[in-house]
Formats: C-alpha cells, structure tokens, sequence
C-alpha cells in the first residue's frame, strides 16, 4: 500500500490526473480489468461445481478474477513508470475499417451480394477521399464485377447477387 | 428479423401491385440453384451424406444442388432457418434426429419439428453401437451391466457429446438397467473412440463409423447395437432390445422442405432421392460411412420424425439430462 | 527395404501423366483461391472440395493433397503480404514474415517459405515412412492429462513468443482464454459468455477473431499513418532469397520439421501448437531476440516448415484413427469418407496402396507447390505495388465475403468488424495478439481435457502427476515458466529499490 500512495503523490499530484489517465499501461490494464469484471458477473450466474468437478462456470469464474486482477496490476503500474501516452485515435480509419463491414453484414442477405459490396466499398473509401471522384465508381465496378466472377461463378458460393423480389408476392 | 420485415413489406407490395409470382410446377421444377442447408459444419458424416445426394440430385435434375452449412446452435440456427424459408422447393434441409430431439433439450427453439416442415424423404437409418477396450473383461450385454452395477461411478463411459444421440443411449441404457456410471463427454465421434482405444476411459455409445474399423481390428469389444435390428455392416452383434425387449435408439437422416412446399415438388424430390439411394455405389458409400439406406414414402420421416420428438419429449425430462 | 518398398508403392499409384496433371491443377486453384486475402484455408478447401467429387478415388486425393497444400502456401503468401492470418499457424508467419515484406522483403520470405515448406514436407513424408505403425501409438497414448499438460506447455510458450512485456502478454493470454470459453459448455451443453446470442453459441471463429485482431486493425492502423508509411508499400527490393537467406535460416527449417513432425502426429492441438513452438524455440535460440517481430527470417522458416511437416504427419492420426488436427483436416477426412476410404488402424494394411498413394501424393502436392509458386512471387509481390486506396476496400471486401461463406452468417461479419476495432485498440496499447489468439485456440480445449482427466478419475488431482507423460510435460512447463517470470520479479523489484 506504501507504493500506492508513493505512486498516488508522483502523478495525480505532480503531474495531474489527465495526464495519468492517458498512460498506455493504465488504460490497457483498465481493459483487462473491465473485461475481467464482465467475464467474473457472466461466470458467477453459472453453475460453479468444484475443482473436481468443474461445472461450466468455474473456469469462467476464476479466469475473470485472475483477469481482473492482473489488469488492476498492470494499471498501478501505469500509473507508477515512465510517461508513456496512448497515441490519438483516428476517427476516419475506424469508420472505413469496420462501418462497411457492419453495413455488407447487413445487407448480404437482403440486398444480395453486389449492393453489399458497393455499400461496403463506399464506407472503406470514407478514409481517403482522394481521387474518389472517378475511381471510387470504376472500383465499384471493378471490384463488384470481380467478386460475383470470382465467388458466385467461379466458386458457386450460394449467395444472391441482387435483392430478390421474385417470389414475394405468393 | 429485419430480414422477415423487409420481406413481408416487400411481399405486400408486389401483392398489391397485383403481381403474380411464379408457381413451382413440379415439371419445370427446379428452374434455379437449390440449396441444401446442413446444421453442421462441412466435413461431418451428414454433411458428406448431403454432398452425396446434391451431386446425384444436380446431375439427375439439372440444376446445381449447393451445400450450405449453417452450423450454429446445435443445429438450431439451421433448422429455424429452413422453418422460416419460403416453400418453393429451393431451400431444403438435410437433418438428422437432433430435429426431433433438440426442442427436449433446448428452452429456445423457435421451430416445431413436426408443423415447421413438409419432410421430403428418409435417406438413411443409422444405429450405436456400445464398445468397450478389451481391458475391461467384457464379452457380451449382461457382463456389462454386472460390471456396471458393481464399478458404479468407477466404470468411465463416453459420449461424442452432451445430448448427442450416444449420450441419450447411454441415459436410456442406464434407467432400464437400473445402472449408473460416470459419462465423460467428447468433442465428436472420433476422440472419443480414440480414448476407449487408448484406455483412456472404459467404453462408449457411438455412431458405427468411428467404431466399426477399430471392431474390425480387435481394439475394441463391440457388445451391442441400439437399433431394433441388428446392424449390416456389424451382423454379430446382437440388438440391445433382444435382452431388453423395446429398447430402441435408431438415427436418422432425412431431407425436409419448409411447410407449405407445394406437394408436386416434394413428390418430385422424393422420387428422385428414392432412386439415387437405391444406386448400389451410393449404397456403398452410406454403408461405408456407418448408415443403412431407407428411403420412403414422405410420409415415412413425418412418421419417425412424430415419434421420436413424442419419445425425447417422455424420456429427457425424467432423465434430468442438465441443458440450458 | 520396407520404407523403399512403401514409398515406391504410393509412388506407383500417383505417377501418371493425368494425376500429376491434377495434382498441379489442385494446387494451382488452391493457391489462387488460397490467396486472396479473407478465404483461409478452410474456406477455400470447403469452395474447392465439390470439384473433386466427380473424379476417380485415387486422382480425387491428389487433386485434394494439392488444394490442401496449394490453399496453406496461398494463406501464408497473405499473411505476409497483407498481415491476414485464416489459420491458427499463419499467425506466427504473419508476425515476422510481414515485418519482412515491409522492409522489402516480401520475396524473400515468400521464397523461404516455399523451399521450407518443401523441405519440411519432404523429410515428414521419410520420417512418416519409416514410423507411422510408432505414430499411431503415440498418438493413443495421451489421454485427457496428457493433452492438458502439452497445452499448458504450449501455452507458456505463447508467452515467450509475445513481444514486450511479459505481464501484458500474460493478460492477453487470459483474455484469449476467455474467448475461447465464449459457447456451448462442452460437458454440461450450457452456453456460457454468449450473452444471449444464438450466434455466439457455437463459439467464436477463428477466421472471425484472427481476421478482425491482426487483418481488419492492420488495415486501420495503416490508413491512419501518411501514406509513405503504410505497412503495404511499394518498395520490392530482391525477389528470390541468396546465399545468405539459406545460411541463416537453414538450421531453423530443419529445427521447425523436427518440432511440426512430432506435434503434428498429436491430436487436437498438436498441429496448431507445431508453429508457435516452432518460432519460440527460434526466438528462444536467437543470439539477439530482439530480432524477431522486426523481420527476422527464421521467424518465417521455422513456423512454416513446422506447419508443414505437421500437415503431413497429422494424416497418421488422420487415417488411422479418424483424428482431425484442424477445421481444415476435417474437411480432407470428409473428402476421404466421401471418396470411399475409411479411416482405421488397418488401414496400412488393408489398403497400403490408398494409404501411401495419399502420403506420396501429399509429398507430390508440395513439389507442385514449389514448381508453381516460385515464379508466382514475382506476381504476387508486384501486386504490392497497387495503390493502397485500391488495394484495401478489395481486401476488405474479400474478408467481408470468405468470412461470411464460412457458415452463411451475417453475425460473423459483425464480429469481424468488433474484433478490428478491438485489434486497432490493442495496437494503440501496445498489446501483441498472437498471444491471445494461442489462448483462445488452447482455452477451451484445455479446459475440456482437465475436465474429463479428472471426471474420470473422479477427482483426483494425482492423475497429472502420475502419468508419465503428462508429469513431464507440466514439469518443463514449471520450469519455462520460471526463466520467464525470474528476470520480470527481478527488473520490477530492481525498479521498486530505486524508488
């Protein structure tokens, strides 16, 4: 506890809590220890058996714990070494990263394949807009045109191409 | 569920509209691609089954037979999803038993094995088998049931899995005899084999595939089948129902159109599966794989289908197998 | 000569212009479906498989052994050109292999790839002549202890493979684990961590979380960087590994075959553990350690070769006991069942010709394999040169599609997308992921087998130590473990004196 405190004096006090809370090692232990919680609360409800005879929440129980702790551990001492800050996050890249994947996951199987390509294709470009203003239609093409070859021709992936409003009505 | 709102506005629509939509006439029948939905993933004994009948089924017919695995839930996420299909005759399920046994299981199952669907044809009736290493001293039935009755806890007997048809034999097995042992539970047929092999644990209930070349080979003491009949490819072993006279642990596999496909279709399918089961080199490769052909009538599997989710339903809950 | 008469045999069944034919086709498909980026090894041998239905039995397994071994060479060539690992071994490759590609030396880690594959291959295929009827029996003698002990050994080990520091590398171990245990309860059949998701109640893919933690994040951090320091660049410096290449990564080949043949004969976790050990044991080795991650080439050739040998050693479980090593074997073992060859312990004896066509095939399929992908490196390292604004909605587009064709389910597309975004975040933490992913592919079956060792003995814990083989393993599991938390203890409490 004494190096608790000696680490409460360094940071929070001489260089102030924001600067504390940005530490790489802290927040990556406030992960695990978040993690750890939710795996503890979702294993606790679990029947727990005993070592003998585990039943399915006694790994997740005790793993969760040891998480947690670990994560508590790798906090303090985030707190306590050199000035490491997490380095910004980039709003674009993460949009073009995962909103096109949410958005063909979608509309795969409503719209069929070649609109979920497009949507996707059109989200991943949100990161880089240059030259967008030609190439992103051709590559929409390009690309549509080579994954229905590719993986409805070629490979017979039974997957709709197009939304298929034939036989709705009976 | 968005995908079930979208289809319904959209149906209206076209229905407004006043559009007609196509109906499957059993001569045009299939005009597109048909796919064959699997609960479980590609690789397994019902998924080559299915693989088998799209390939005769696209050559016989015309059109490509896709296999489509859905694995997920236990078989669940597939059987719903051919429950809710629309009734054309493009999407079919090829199922096994766990249709009928898994709403006993499972608290969530949002299909009814009998209602959701229109059953096209039995393909294929499988047995288990209990096998046991040859350590244990064993040679027929009633050794085994003393040696149970005197081991108890200590007599180690696996299954391919929890509420798998293996384990459901075993728990059947065990109330008749008034046995009870401890059940270790697999990841599938084949390392549960290879641990009674390994004499790892002490026996086992399984599907013949895994089981019947380690037979041939003398590592393993097959005392008997499940089945009411005696199995082909396993002629000396005895039913257990011939000392414990009802017994009856029988697999299936099938293939089943969602409810409403128009009958013309599904006579149609059922013709043509009747007849490719019937080829003698399909027939060799079912056998191969531990099955024994019998294709039927549809009403066949609508039959097998009632009474084996009329049986789970009486024996699951007695046994107080811990699911869910 | 019983090895020569062996081997010669399966030669004979293989050797004939249309098989060869075949075998050449078969890796040819593999490789190019194999490589785009997203369609791992799985789904492209589940893609490919019905091609070979039509054929006759014998043609139909060369065609296979060529798709099986075509579809890994295509998973590794992404793995180190784009960092998208579909199998649990090209997660290793991808480490140091991609570390390579952007210094330059996309080539020359394709190359030592190829030629230690081959190598590997080839010396798995004599060893397995010599001592399948041995393997077999090895492969029952472990038990439920014993695969939990290797496990744990393998395990620590993901430790020493971790990059930085060994604390964090333990935590992401953990939260492997963790979602390793996301599914179905394999003894009690309960769902656990699924958090009412029918989706998440068979488990998390693989393909899913190795896509989305070292694939989809990669592709983020890279968009965030100018593009001059894109992980994808345009730079290709030599195209075929020299002299020095060999001399430095010779050792490691030959260290990765021994290490993939013994694992991969293991069930279960033995293959996918072949080319993590492989790699700690180079980095272990290694004169300077801090090497590997920066693209150290023996970081490339041990994994592969490891994974190699051990695809091809794994067929003796495979073929005598119905044992799958993999996702992927079970689908070779389908595509046996399907051609009419039943596995079983008589089979060496019942049809010897079957059993070591398939062997002499396999070992034809990596031939086939260095003759067609050598040159194709020249292709596939030019294709570098497309314009990253090109080249990444394409890759993305192909996970979105080879992710979703894994079992037709949008969810697991979704999952793709958090596991990137979760990828992203541990990149800006500074946690390596090869470690998590390891514990995710050991957790659960760790779990299992601890259950069952000590269902059976109903609950004695003697049984760990009893075994001999399982009380070796967890020894020198004790003892890694110990060389690696010594000098943590020792450098924290040096920093707790100094305060």
């Amino acid at each position: 506890m004494s190096s608790l405190s000696s680490l409460l004096s360094n940071r929070f006090f001489s260089n102030g809590v924001s600067s504390a809370l940005r530490q790489k090692d802290f927040l990556a232990g406030l992960l695990f220890l978040l993690i750890g919680i939710v795996v503890t609360v979702q294993g606790a409800e679990l029947a727990q058996g005993s070592a003998q005879r585990m039943g399915p929440g006694y790994l997740p129980l005790r793993l969760g714990l040891l998480l947690g702790a670990l994560g508590f551990v790798i906090a303090l001492r985030g707190l306590r070494g050199a000035d490491d800050p997490l380095p910004a996050f980039a709003p674009l890249p993460i949009v073009a990263g995962t909103v096109g994947l949410l958005g063909f996951g979608f509309a795969i199987e409503t719209t069929g394949l070649v609109p979920a390509s497009a949507l996707l294709i059109v989200a991943a470009r949100v990161a880089s807009w240059k030259g967008a203003r030609f190439e992103l239609p051709l590559l929409v093409l390009a690309l549509s045109a080579i994954v229905v070859l590719v993986f409805r021709y070629g490979l017979g992936l039974p997957v709709d191409l197009w939304p298929d409003l034939s036989g709705w009505g009976g | 569920m968005k995908r079930n709102t979208l289809r319904i506005l959209a149906g209206a629509v076209i229905a407004a509209v006043g559009l007609n939509a196509h109906t499957a006439f059993a001569a045009d029948y299939p005009e597109k691609p048909v796919r064959l939905i699997v609960p479980t993933a590609a690789g397994g004994s019902l998924d080559t089954i299915a693989r088998l009948l799209g390939q005769r089924l696209e050559a016989t017919l015309g059109k490509p037979f896709v296999v489509e695995n859905r694995a997920g839930a236990n078989g669940n996420t597939a059987f719903e999803f051919v429950a809710k299909a629309k009734p054309d005759g493009y999407t079919l399920l090829v199922a096994s038993d766990a249709l009928a046994i898994n709403p006993s299981l499972y608290q969530n199952v949002n299909y009814d094995p009998v209602k959701s669907y229109a059953p096209v044809a039995l393909v294929t009736t499988a047995a288990q088998v209990l096998v046991v290493n040859p350590a244990l001293g064993v040679k027929d039935l009633k050794g085994f049931t003393a040696v149970a009755k005197q081991k108890g806890k200590g007599l180690s007997i696996g299954s391919p899995g929890s509420g798998s048809a293996g384990h459901l034999s075993a728990v059947l097995y065990q109330a008749e005899t008034k046995t009870e042992w401890t059940h270790v539970a697999f990841k599938g047929g084949g390392p549960a084999v290879t641990n009674v092999v390994g004499g790892h644990i002490d026996g086992l209930f399984v599907t013949l595939a895994p089981a019947v070349p380690q037979i041939k080979a003398g590592k393993l003491v097959a005392l008997a089948v499940t089945t009411p009949k005696r199995a082909v490819a396993l002629p000396d072993v005895p039913a257990v129902g011939e000392s414990l006279p009802g017994f009856d642990v029988t697999n299936w596999q099938g293939v089943f159109a969602p409810a409403g496909t128009p009958a013309a279709v599904v006579n149609k399918l059922n013709a043509t599966i009747q007849k490719i089961v019937a080829e003698p080199e399909i027939q060799a490769k079912l056998v191969d794989l531990g099955f024994e052909t019998a294709a039927g009538a549809p009403a066949e599997l609508g039959k097998q289908v009632q009474e084996n989710f009329a049986k789970w339903a009486k024996i699951i809950p007695q046994a107080n197998i811990t699911v869910d | 000569m019983e090895l020569l008469h062996n081997l010669a045999l399966g030669m004979s069944v293989v050797m004939t212009v249309d098989n060869l034919m075949y075998c050449f086709f078969g890796a040819l498909l593999g490789t190019v479906v194999g490589v785009l980026p997203g369609v791992g090894p799985v789904v492209t041998i589940a893609l490919l498989l019905p091609m070979t239905f039509g054929l006759p039995a014998v043609t139909a397994i060369i065609m296979l052994a060529g798709i099986y071994y075509g579809a890994q060479y295509g998973g590794s060539t992404t793995a180190i050109l784009m960092k998208l690992p579909g199998e649990p071994s090209s997660v290793v490759t991808a480490i140091d292999g991609h570390a390579m590609a952007q210094k330059g030396q996309a080539g020359v880690a394709l190359g030592i790839a190829a030629i230690g594959s081959f190598i590997a291959g080839s010396i798995a295929a004599l060893f397995m002549a010599l001592f399948s009827p041995a393997l077999a029996s090895l492969a029952l003698e472990f038990g439920p202890a014993d695969n939990f002990a290797l496990m744990a050994f393998g395990l620590i080990g993901a430790v020493v493979l971790a990059r930085g520091d060994p604390l964090k590398a333990i935590a992401m171990v953990l939260t492997g684990l963790v979602f390793g245990l996301v599914g179905t309860d394999v003894s009690s059949n309960q769902p656990r961590l699924s958090f009412g998701f029918s989706s998440l109640a068979d488990g998390i893919s693989f393909v899913v979380i190795s896509m989305g933690l070292v694939g989809v994040s990669e592709i983020i951090a890279n968009l965030e960087r100018p593009e001059g320091e894109r992980s994808i660049q345009h730079r290709i410096g030599r195209v075929w590994p020299d002299r020095a290449a060999f001399a430095a990564s010779w050792r490691a080949i030959l260290r990765g075959t021994g290490i993939g043949s013994l694992l991969g004969v293991l069930p279960g976790a033995g293959a996918a553990l072949a080319a993590f050990t492989a790699y700690s044991t180079e980095k272990k080795l290694a004169k300077d350690p801090s090497r590997f991650g920066q693209g150290a080439i023996e970081g490339v050739a041990a994994p592969e070769s490891a994974n190699n040998a051990a695809a091809q050693t794994a067929l003796v479980p495979l073929l005598t006991l119905g044992l799958p090593s993999g996702a992927s074997t079970a689908l070779l073992l389908g595509a046996l069942t399907i051609q009419g060859i039943v596995p079983g312990p008589q089979i060496m004896d019942d049809m010897p010709d079957l059993f070591w066509g398939v062997i002499a095939s396999m070992w034809i399929g990596n031939i086939m394999l260095v003759v067609l992908n050598l040159p194709l490196i020249g292709l596939w390292v030019r294709m570098m040169r497309i314009p990253y604004r090109l080249l990444y909605p394409a890759i993305l587009l192909f996970c979105a599609i080879g992710v979703f064709s894994l079992s037709s389910n949008p969810a697991d597309v979704f999952l793709t997308a958090i596991f990137g975004l979760l990828g992203y975040v541990f990149i800006k933490l500074d946690c390596d992921p090869a470690p998590l992913l390891l514990g995710f592919i050991l957790g659960p079956l760790m779990e299992e087998d601890f259950r069952r060792a000590l269902i059976i003995t109903q609950g004695d814990f003697g049984v760990f130590v009893s075994r001999p083989i399982s009380a070796t393993l967890l020894a020198a599991a004790l003892v890694l473990l110990i060389t690696l938390l010594v000098p943590a203890i020792r450098r924290g409490r040096e920093v707790a004196f100094q305060e």
